[in-house]
């Protein structure tokens, strides 16, 4: 790894001495060597000197499809860490919702074999349960021991309570983490749409929100009872953000992301029957929006999640029933939140929720831009102006909305990371 | 002829504006008298050629378009597959593109799937019309319906018009609530709280789980077939339930103190929705929305043939 001198830089870091500063970052074998104002460059070292320069701690995203093994076609390991390091992102956790399931040791292995050279740190998921069924506990220790500290079944939620509380309390020993995706299915028919105006406009029958939010409020029960952390991932609605933050208040151990999607769209763009909108769980109304982006500002939430999902063509260029779910998210997801909180927060905000906020999800400690720690950073530019997909995107998939007609703020220059 | 529809297709009564609806009305008068002379026929599509594409079982639907295409004098190619495109490998841009081919000009189809219509307007190039798509909207039969109220009401301004029964699982219903509140009526739906979607008095309609309580304020009311292939739950406990609460019969319709028309879109399930009394008896316009669906689209395949 060469040696970089960082110039004129602002320093986005709640945890950092330096946050809000505008500084040189020396950086030497890794490491930041020292944090300056006008330090002269040594020899040999790389000059790094964009407009606005902003920097932070490497993002680490929540959740993602690297869709590798069994969908290479969509996505392997190798296009997202291009991906995602375009997207500003030196840490993804992935999905187990692979093909097979993430559900053993080997696949555990298998996975940080194939990520080992790769330019951004994955980290792998195991299933809760077997498949993702819902039924049987994979071997989550061997699971651990081969390398992740993360459970989760992906968008299959664990309709058996207790199954779902033996799998909180066997983690637990170990320091395993309990991702949950709260949905009850009996609310859905085969097409997973908000249930409110849009969809009655567009004659679909639509699922309403208390599908999250039932289940959301029985794991709260779950976790009052065991005292043992859950996760809640990709939360959508305002009911569930009501719940967590009383939860939260009430000193209980509990986490949540959301996607990047239902932060930034609501559920009236489904009206046009594009399947580029269609994401789980489903966009809602602008006031669940409103509320989730509040949430972001009062910590309720906790991190926010690309839920990158490339599906090819052929699964999206359907009828809007048939088409699968998800889209590609992970280049812009930064710039989306930007855009999106932009009239709610601070900029150190939005960071937090990339960075102190999923390490504490993780259950890891967070990275800071201090002198003498290893060099993870993202460099980015929050004022400019960008319109994603007017440049191919490096994901092997293309299904998002954005195809150049959207303005969004930020952009993204580089990372770096050991 | 000379006025031309806004639309390049006909989606949804959504998409129409009032003067698209004025249009087709005055074009299917024009036809309706045609269709009732002794040479039902004018040359006037005689260089079209018309698909009718049906991924959905259909029979008055389906005969109403070839009917119309036909006494237009267009070419006309049926397509039925009860199965969906995509479970037989073939997408439905491909299908229908591949009829396109054949250079065909306009395709009418019904798909069950919600904006089937619209998607595939997008990615082909020749007029689409929408024959129901799914849930979501079944314009001609709603253009019908307004169509023969038209022919027993003065004026549709304050008209008070009732849609009873299967409301979540119909295309009918909300192209019918676009259409009717376009032309002015006002507009009420009845059936079981389970039948009805949540949010749709946000479309400005009237909610009542009262047959009664409907007939007493309608003017006109369109009783809608119970669709039990689209339930996916049992949303009311029997069919003789069901009947007893809002299946219309002559004693319901003598109790009032007032006629009012009774419209149905068929099939109709007698003595399920409606008794065979009403059905055949002097308030049913049933008959006449059939003869009219027939004038209704080839108004709809006229103006948009020729509209271009």
């Amino acid at each position: 790894m060469k040696n970089y001198l960082i110039q004129n830089a602002t320093i986005v870091d709640e945890q950092s001495k330096w946050n809000g500063k505008k500084v040189d970052i020396l950086i030497e074998n890794n490491f930041i060597k020292k944090i300056a104002e006008n330090i002269i460059a040594p020899e040999d070292y790389q000059l790094i000197n964009y407009t606005n320069l902003h920097v932070s701690p490497g993002f680490i995203d929540v959740r993602a499809n690297g869709c590798e093994p069994g969908y290479e076609w969509k996505e392997t390991l190798e296009s997202l860490s291009k991906a995602a390091e375009k997207g500003g992102y030196t840490t993804v956790c992935l999905s187990p919702e692979t093909n097979p399931f993430v559900s053993t040791a080997s696949q555990i292995e298998y996975i940080l074999q194939k990520a080992k050279n790769l330019p951004v740190k994955f980290m792998p998921v195991s299933g809760i349960t077997k498949d993702g069924q819902g039924k049987e506990l994979t071997e989550m220790f061997e699971n651990f021991k081969a390398g992740t500290n993360l459970f989760f079944d992906g968008k299959k939620s664990i309709s058996n309570s207790k199954l779902l509380a033996l799998a909180l309390q066997y983690a637990n020993d170990f320091g395993g983490k309990i991702f949950h995706y709260a949905f009850d299915k009996n609310f859905s028919t085969s097409l997973t749409i908000n249930e409110g105006i849009s969809a009655t406009k567009s004659g679909i029958k639509g699922t309403p929100a208390i599908s999250e939010e039932i289940i959301v409020a029985r794991d709260i029960h779950i976790v009052r009872h065991l005292n043992i952390p859950i996760h809640f991932a990709g939360i959508s609605s305002k009911g569930s953000i009501d719940l967590i933050r009383a939860a939260k208040k009430e000193g209980l151990a509990i986490t949540c992301d959301v996607h990047i999607n239902n932060l930034f769209f609501d559920d009236s763009v489904i009206q046009n029957f594009d399947s580029n909108y269609k994401v789980l769980p489903p966009l809602r109304e602008e006031s669940n929006r409103v509320a989730l982006l509040n949430a972001i500002v009062d910590d309720t939430i906790d991190a926010i999640a690309s839920d990158h999902s490339p599906q090819n063509i052929e699964l999206k260029k359907v009828e809007f029933d048939l088409a699968e779910y998800g889209t590609i998210t992970i280049e812009n997801t930064f710039s989306m939140a930007i855009t999106a909180l932009e009239k709610f927060c601070t900029l150190s905000k939005i960071v937090n929720k990339f960075t102190i906020g999923p390490s504490k999800v993780m259950g890891n400690e967070s990275i800071k831009i201090e002198e003498g720690e290893k060099v993870c950073l993202t460099l980015y530019q929050p004022n400019q102006e960008i319109f994603p997909g007017a440049v191919p995107y490096s994901s092997l998939s293309s299904n998002t909305p954005f195809r150049g007609n959207i303005k969004l703020m930020g952009k993204i220059y580089q990372t770096i990371y050991s | 002829m000379s006025k031309k529809l806004s639309v390049k297709h006909l989606l949804g009564i959504k998409e129409l504006c009032l003067d698209d609806i004025e249009l087709i009305f005055e074009t299917a008068d024009t036809f309706k008298e045609l269709i009732n002379r002794p040479i039902k026929k004018v040359p006037s599509l005689r260089d079209i050629t018309i698909a009718n594409v049906f991924f959905e079982n259909s029979t008055r639907t389906r005969l109403s378009f070839e009917l119309a295409e036909k006494r237009l004098s267009a070419d006309v190619l049926n397509f039925s597959a009860s199965s969906s495109s995509v479970n037989k490998g073939e997408t439905l841009i491909d299908t229908v593109n591949n009829i396109l081919a054949m250079k065909v000009d306009m395709v009418v189809m019904r798909h069950p799937s919600a904006g089937a219509a619209k998607f595939l307007s997008q990615h082909i190039n020749a007029s689409v019309i929408n024959a129901g798509d799914g849930t979501h909207e079944h314009p001609t039969q709603a253009l019908l319906d307004a169509f023969s109220l038209r022919e027993k009401f003065n004026s549709f301004k304050d008209l008070k018009v009732a849609i009873v029964g299967d409301i979540l699982h119909s295309r009918v219903a909300l192209s019918n609530i676009f259409c009717l509140q376009k032309l002015g009526a006002h507009v009420m739906v009845c059936g079981p709280s389970t039948l009805i979607p949540k949010y749709i008095k946000e479309l400005n309609v009237e909610v009542s789980h009262n047959l009664e309580e409907t007939l007493n304020w309608c003017d006109a009311a369109n009783m809608l077939r119970i669709q039990l292939e689209r339930q996916d739950v049992q949303y009311f406990p029997s069919i003789r339930e069901y009947s007893s609460r809002f299946g219309l019969t002559q004693k319901k319709l003598d109790a009032l103190k007032k006629e009012i028309v009774v419209l149905h879109p068929g099939p109709i399930n007698r003595g399920v929705e409606i008794s065979s009394d009403v059905a055949d008896g002097k308030n049913s316009v049933i008959l006449s929305q059939v003869e009219n669906g027939v004038a209704i689209r080839m108004a709809a395949i006229y103006l948009l043939a020729t509209g271009k």
